[in-house]
């Protein structure tokens, strides 16, 4: 399993979306004087293979200090609810890890539970309340229904079942996670050949009342629903779905990455919809294609932020996706379906953390010669900035901002 | 009687695995006429043969020592007057000259005197070092030697040997057959060489291990630490651990059997037999291992629950035939034909592996020759070639997979230690040899030393299970990868012997020439041709000094490459991808030294030993992991440094006591983050994952007759180390809990021998107070273990 876990945390990592826990405009958060300002989550490879959960006290500038920071394993990721902090394994620990935001602006380790326990491996997670939340474990084919204050398993949701495979396969891989209107939709990987999945975007949907499965949707127009780490899927200010596909990384031609959509109040995919990112010519890129799509950050205003995977930038001896400048960063319009690079060095693969506060979209970055950490792009001026406003060290893979 | 000299010279016996070596096609056994000194020592006192005793011609490599009737024989005497000097601890030493003007055969019987010392008895234990564990520890280099005869009976593995010794610590995943790593003074693995008899001992696939070397057969074992001297022909970044094994020079039989907590049984069987008829002499060895290694571990991963290893069995065959052709030209002739196999099973820790196992089987045959005056009268020759053929297979194939809970889910895929499924099935013949030519420029002032190592590995990898899976070629992969370093090295002697110096010029060549497949989805589907070379220089300068009173000085520095080795470069096709551009290390050297080395009483020694050390590593190759794979790549900067001291005292023939202590600094050297101009916030920060401070203790009791009687032999002794912990991570947050724990374990052993250790009961138990014991993030070792051997030999002692 080890190869799926690394493949799947260092390759989609980034295409871990960050949900709307994660943004800082509905964050239903207590008193936050004294408290961090923001929450990073810290690959640090190569330098070591571990990552870390940072608590970023100055988000003004300045460097990211690892003092109060936590350990965790490689290719960490977030999820947050109210002054509680979640550390997902993603693909490379089974294990979720709870946090608390102190007044003195550190974090409080207070509680772990186990999700995947046939692989090293947390898909995702989604709080409901303080009493439910849930976690995939895509390998164990399982949805773990556990108690967000105890952090004890209350239940799980068997998927093993060939009704929601493929071609009889009773495999689906529970991927990513989202409640609306009282129903869970789970992305659900059906891989074939990590990275490669089986053709279509495959939704679950449970009634998240009885955690029952009510059926599995289907769309041939892009393929693999949802990644490991952060939900994925996410809602529009019209309570409209948006379900980000990664397309197998764009290895199998006739498999395509975007956004497929389903409106409010519908439990089908919008046949009117699909925002294909494979399948055009995107000036600005070397070469002009993307392979696959890295994190999509949903700004409002059908406004959507998102790294775009470029092969040109391959290095001679193959893929690395550590230390190869292969991803741009752009700017697109979630409703017209288009997009714009954004003036910013490019980063590496691993990269995917993009999160706002107020008009400060930021980009995690690596650069070749442009230092690595925060960048931002301001929504008013529409500039980018060139070097990071905080610089950090390894790949910041997600983060949470208040 | 003489103490310290008990034990008898013995003819080179090469057990088993000497993987190396090419064939030579030829071989010339005809005599030569040549000088040849022989004779008996004696105890002056009751004319008693003497064995052990150090014969030597003065100002010369040309020595040996007496054997268990206290003869000795010393051929290629040079023409002229010649200062034969008989020498051992507890005897006074006697000087006798000879001359020789043609080819003839001398005897000189020589009548020895007890030192001023008052023995009670024949003493089979004492003081005292052999000549050629001396002359090692006499090289500019600091090095350690241990000295095999105290392994004989033990119960335990070289590994754990090592792991007490200064700057060394030995990095385990598991028990017995689990992967193995030796760290010296902060580096480990490859840019650590193991030799063996002075031959790099790896078979091209990794599975022979240092501890598949029977105890018993070891005669001494060398560790070099910052410095290797220039005979020893392969890379690495300036450490290697040397096993010498015993030669013999009579019959003999030996079988050993060895029991060990959690399923464990070792046994070994050896015979030699001359035929002297025919001038040869011919050694049979077997060797087998059995573990089942079903230790239970708390879970580093899950709170509470009791991981039961059940998935973790050895099985372990070997076997070697030598024959040793005598009175030839060639002063040694050996040629063996060896084989090993194995099947090894794979323990989960994070996940519960089922299925999965590896095993191999490896054969081939070596060939040595030795040769003093080979072609001219001042220059001698060694020449070591072997060809090995290695199968190994990797079979994960599992439909299912599991938790530690008894359930059992369909698999995504198919195996169980990646998402893709392997049956692999490659096939490697290895081809080396290693020549070594000393040239006597001045004898005894002045040698040119020329060596030459070759290496040549192909292999064919199939992986049809994977091939499947993956849509790639997988079979038929044919990949070379092509190895040289040779060496030019002049040792001086100055100033009446106090000053040596050895300057040593080092060339490296390396080649990659072959078909290799990039495992990353998407990447194209058909192999790629590679076909890549380097050259690189390095030279070594190596100095020691005696000082006044028992002092001696040493001072080495070191410039020198560690190629890449063929799994580096090309991948294994299973989980590490090919990456051909793979840059050899690079390491600059210095060690300083003293040493004090003192007899007094006649039966008591006083070692010091101290050294500081630094460093510098230039493009360090870490295996990274990444998009589901590793991968090697040249990242960046390291600085080592450091300090090692030991102390040791043979109180008197009886009592010995050791202590050592090692601090070793390894630091991040690397001022940006690689591939980026961004300050690196662990510039000069502790590298992970490294021992930084560690300290060993012995206490050794060994006496004969302990308990009445004749021709028995005890030995008590209790080691004790402690680690200090060192971290997973670099040391930036104040959270630090990925840490390998600090470590204190005990160990007491027994070594019972009768009939002149004819019979040895060896008797040891290891972490007797069952102390928590990691030496690599999150892979608890097995604790308190015991072990019992029983060891039948006629190999003199």
């Amino acid at each position: 399993m080890r190869k799926l876990i690394l493949l799947v945390a260092c390759l989609t990592g980034g295409l871990a979306m960050v949900s709307c826990s994660d943004s800082s405009d509905d964050q239903e958060t207590t008193e936050t004087k004294g408290k961090t300002k923001m929450i990073l989550a810290i690959d640090m490879a190569p330098q070591a293979s571990m990552g870390y959960i940072v608590p970023v006290s100055d988000i003004a500038g300045g460097s990211v200090s690892f003092t109060n920071a936590h350990e965790v394993k490689s290719t960490p990721y977030l999820a947050t609810f109210k002054d509680w902090v979640f550390s997902i394994g993603g693909a490379a620990d089974a294990y979720v890890y709870k946090y608390i935001r102190n007044d003195d602006g550190t974090l409080t380790k207070t509680g772990e539970i186990q999700i995947d326990r046939m692989a090293p491996m947390a898909g995702n997670m989604l709080v409901v309340n303080e009493t439910k939340a849930y976690a995939s474990a895509p390998i164990e084919n399982k949805i773990v229904i556990f108690n967000p204050t105890t952090m004890e398993r209350t239940g799980e949701i068997d998927l093993a079942d060939t009704k929601w495979g493929v071609d009889g396969s009773n495999t689906p891989n529970p991927i990513g996670l989202f409640l609306r209107n009282d129903i869970l939709y789970i992305g659900l990987g059906q891989f074939d050949n990590m990275p490669i999945c089986k053709k279509g975007a495959h939704v679950l949907l449970v009634d998240a009342k009885t955690d029952k499965p009510i059926k599995k949707i289907v769309d041939y127009r892009l393929s693999a629903a949802t990644i490991i780490g952060v939900g994925a899927m996410f809602v529009d200010e019209k309570n409209d779905l948006y379900i980000p596909c990664w397309g197998s990384y764009g290895y199998v031609p006739e498999q395509y990455c975007g956004l497929l959509r389903i409106k409010n109040g519908e439990t089908e995919f919008d046949k009117n919809y699909c925002f294909n990112l494979t399948d055009r010519t995107w000036p600005g890129v070397e070469g002009g294609k993307l392979q696959y799509v890295l994190s999509y950050h949903y700004a409002g205003n059908g406004e959507l932020y998102f790294f775009g995977y470029c092969p040109a930038f391959i290095g001679a001896s193959g893929p690395d996706y550590i230390n190869d400048k292969t991803n741009y960063s752009f700017k697109a319009d979630l409703y017209n379906c288009t997009g714009e690079v954004l003036d910013f060095p490019r980063t590496n693969g691993y990269s995917c953390a993009i999160n706002h506060k107020n008009n400060q979209v930021y980009f995690g970055l690596v650069t070749t010669s442009n230092g690595a950490g925060l960048f931002v792009y301001d929504r008013n001026t529409k500039t980018c900035s060139q070097s990071p406003v905080i610089n950090s060290q390894g790949t910041i893979m997600d983060m949470a901002i208040y | 009687m003489n103490i310290g000299c008990i034990f008898s010279n013995r003819r080179r016996f090469d057990s088993t695995f000497l993987l190396v070596l090419l064939f030579s096609s030829f071989f010339n056994l005809s005599a030569v006429a040549q000088q040849i000194l022989v004779g008996c020592v004696k105890n002056s006192e009751d004319k008693s043969p003497l064995i052990g005793v150090a014969v030597q011609i003065e100002h010369t490599s040309i020595g040996t020592i007496t054997d268990n009737q206290g003869h000795y024989e010393l051929k290629n005497l040079p023409i002229g007057k010649s200062t034969v000097v008989f020498s051992c601890i507890g005897l006074k030493k006697v000087t006798k000259a000879v001359v020789f003007s043609e080819s003839e055969t001398k005897i000189l019987d020589v009548y020895m005197e007890d030192a001023n010392m008052q023995l009670d008895g024949v003493e089979v234990v004492g003081i005292g070092e052999r000549p050629e564990i001396r002359e090692v520890k006499q090289q500019g280099v600091p090095v350690t030697v241990i000295d095999g005869k105290m392994l004989a009976g033990r119960g335990t593995s070289i590994s754990e040997v090592l792991n007490h010794q200064t700057g060394v610590k030995i990095r385990q995943t598991g028990g017995v057959g689990s992967q193995t790593k030796i760290n010296v003074r902060g580096l480990e693995g490859n840019r650590v060489q193991i030799y063996m008899d002075g031959y790099p001992l790896n078979t091209p696939d990794g599975n022979f291990s240092i501890n598949d070397i029977p105890l018993q057969f070891i005669d001494r074992i060398e560790i070099y630490k910052g410095i290797v001297p220039p005979e020893f022909g392969g890379d690495g970044l300036g450490s290697a651990v040397n096993v010498v094994t015993i030669d013999a020079d009579k019959d003999f039989y030996d079988l050993a059997y060895k029991i060990q907590s959690y399923g464990t049984h070792e046994g070994s069987a050896t015979v030699r037999h001359f035929f002297n008829k025919i001038n040869t002499a011919m050694t049979l060895y077997a060797g087998g291992t059995l573990a089942a290694n079903d230790y239970t571990i708390e879970s580093p991963y899950v709170e509470g629950l009791k991981i039961k290893r059940d998935h973790d069995h050895l099985k372990m065959i070997d076997y070697a035939v030598s024959f040793n052709f005598m009175n030839g030209y060639f002063d040694e002739a050996e040629l063996e034909i060896l084989g090993y196999a194995n099947r090894k099973e794979m323990q989960g820790i994070e996940t519960n592996i089922r299925h999965t196992f590896n095993k191999a089987f490896t054969t081939g045959g070596t060939l040595h020759f030795e040769r003093k005056s080979f072609l001219a009268k001042n220059l001698d020759m060694k020449f070591n070639g072997g060809y090995l053929y290695t199968n190994s297979c990797l079979n994960d194939t599992s439909s299912y997979v599991y938790d530690f809970y008894g359930n059992k889910r369909p698999n995504s895929y198919k195996g169980e230690k990646g998402s893709v499924p392997n049956l692999s099935d490659d096939h490697t013949h290895d081809i080396r040899f290693n020549l070594n030519l000393k040239y006597h420029l001045v004898p005894d002032k002045m040698s040119v030393n020329l060596n030459n190592d070759f290496r040549y590995v192909t292999q064919e990898a199939n992986d049809p299970e994977a091939e499947k899976f993956l849509k790639k070629k997988l079979c038929g992969l044919q990949s070379d990868v092509t190895g040289l370093i040779s060496s030019l090295s002049f040792e001086n002697r100055w100033f009446n012997d106090k000053l040596t110096s050895v300057i040593t010029g080092r060339y490296y060549h390396f080649g990659v020439n072959g078909e290799t497949v990039d495992l990353t989805y998407g990447s194209v589907s058909e192999p790629v041709k590679t076909d890549r070379t380097g050259d690189n220089l390095g030279y070594s300068i190596a100095l020691k000094y005696n000082l006044p009173r028992h002092w001696y000085l040493k001072v080495a520095l070191e410039h020198n490459y560690r190629l890449p080795r063929y799994e580096e470069i090309l991948g294994d096709r299973i989980t590490t991808q090919v990456n051909t551009a793979l840059n050899p290390e690079m390491a600059d050297n210095y060690n300083l030294g003293m040493m004090y080395d003192y007899y007094y009483n006649n039966e008591s020694r006083l070692q010091l030993e101290a050294n500081v050390y630094t460093t510098k590593v230039r493009n360090m190759m870490y295996m990274l992991a990444q998009a589901g794979y590793y991968k090697y790549q040249n990242l960046g900067k390291a600085l080592l440094y450091g300090a090692d001291a030991e102390v040791k005292w043979d109180i008197n023939r009886n009592w010995f006591v050791s202590l050592n202590g090692s601090w070793q600094k390894s630091l991040d050297y690397s001022k940006y983050l690689f591939g980026t101009n961004t300050p690196s916030q662990t510039y000069k920060m502790q590298l992970p994952h490294i021992p930084i401070l560690y300290f060993n203790w012995m206490a050794d009791y060994r006496k004969d007759n302990l308990f009445g009687g004749r021709n028995q032999y005890t030995r008590i002794y209790y080691e004790g180390g402690y680690t200090n912990k060192y971290y997973y991570g670099y040391e930036l947050s104040k959270n630090q809990n990925y840490k390998i724990p600090g470590t204190c374990i005990h160990t007491l052993g027994l070594e019972y021998g009768i009939w002149k250790r004819k019979i040895i009961f060896g008797a040891e138990c290891h972490n007797i107070l069952n102390a928590d014991e990691m030496t690599n993030f999150n892979y608890p070792l097995a604790g308190r273990l015991f072990s019992l051997k029983i060891r039948f030999t006629s190999l003199d002692w």
